[in-house]
């Protein structure tokens, strides 16, 4: 069993996904992709900002938590720090479990505590003005 | 008196144009729920989301009723948005 997890500067596009364990049963991957647009404006990318070291660490006792509350094989949890562009990859959650229904209820369980507690901000680049502020 | 710098971070640190506010506090032994009332007063821009922030002490989401110290690294974590 393994969790890991880790903050990349830039998109995560390239990073290979871990090779599953042979007892493995199932195999989750959910990715973050940045949408076009952003409270009905189009944007060109978002910056992501980070509390740093805290939100990796973070990151990585979510892993470890995951791994133990479902039962899971293994965890990989990744995010971006800094620009990343409309359709790159921003967020990554790997998940290896020996049936899919643990996989899938910490998958929601991750990205839910991931959404409430862990210090990452991010601010739409629109067309026209710049960096923003979340809408 | 007790003063302490309170990090912010994304949206809220937009909101109030800093990267930091400093707080000075009437108790020797302050707690988070001290910090974060000084925190309404101190920067109006933030009233809207700070009922639904936390404080970080050193690095650690913290509960209203631990203690915070000058020496600590305090950090508002509110409108976060990973993922």
């Amino acid at each position: 069993m393994s969790a890991n997890a880790r903050i990349f500067d830039g998109p995560l596009d390239g990073i290979p996904a871990p090779t599953p364990h042979p007892a493995v049963g199932a195999v989750l991957v959910f990715e973050g992709r940045i949408r076009p647009t952003e409270a009905a404006q189009t944007i060109t990318a978002i910056d992501y900002e980070t509390y740093d070291p805290m939100a990796e660490r973070m990151l990585g006792e979510l892993a470890r938590q995951a791994l133990e509350k479902f039962g899971l094989l293994a965890v990989q949890a990744l995010h971006s720090r800094g620009r990343v562009g409309v359709g790159q990859c921003s967020f990554r959650l790997w998940i290896a479990s020996t049936h899919r229904r643990e996989g899938l209820d910490a998958m929601d369980w991750f990205i839910d505590t991931l959404k409430r507690d862990v210090p990452i901000w991010k601010r739409p680049v629109f067309v026209e003005s710049g960096a923003g502020a979340t809408p | 008196m007790t003063h302490l710098d309170v990090r912010l971070f994304g949206p809220q640190a937009d909101a109030v144009g800093e990267r930091s506010v400093r707080l000075t506090l009437p108790c020797e032994s302050c707690t988070c729920a001290q910090v974060l009332d000084a925190l309404r007063t101190a920067a109006p821009p933030l009233a809207e989301s700070i009922d639904s922030s936390r404080l970080a002490v050193n690095q650690r989401l913290a509960d209203p009723a631990d203690p915070v110290r000058p020496t600590d690294e305090i950090a508002l974590v509110g409108m976060v948005s990973g993922g």
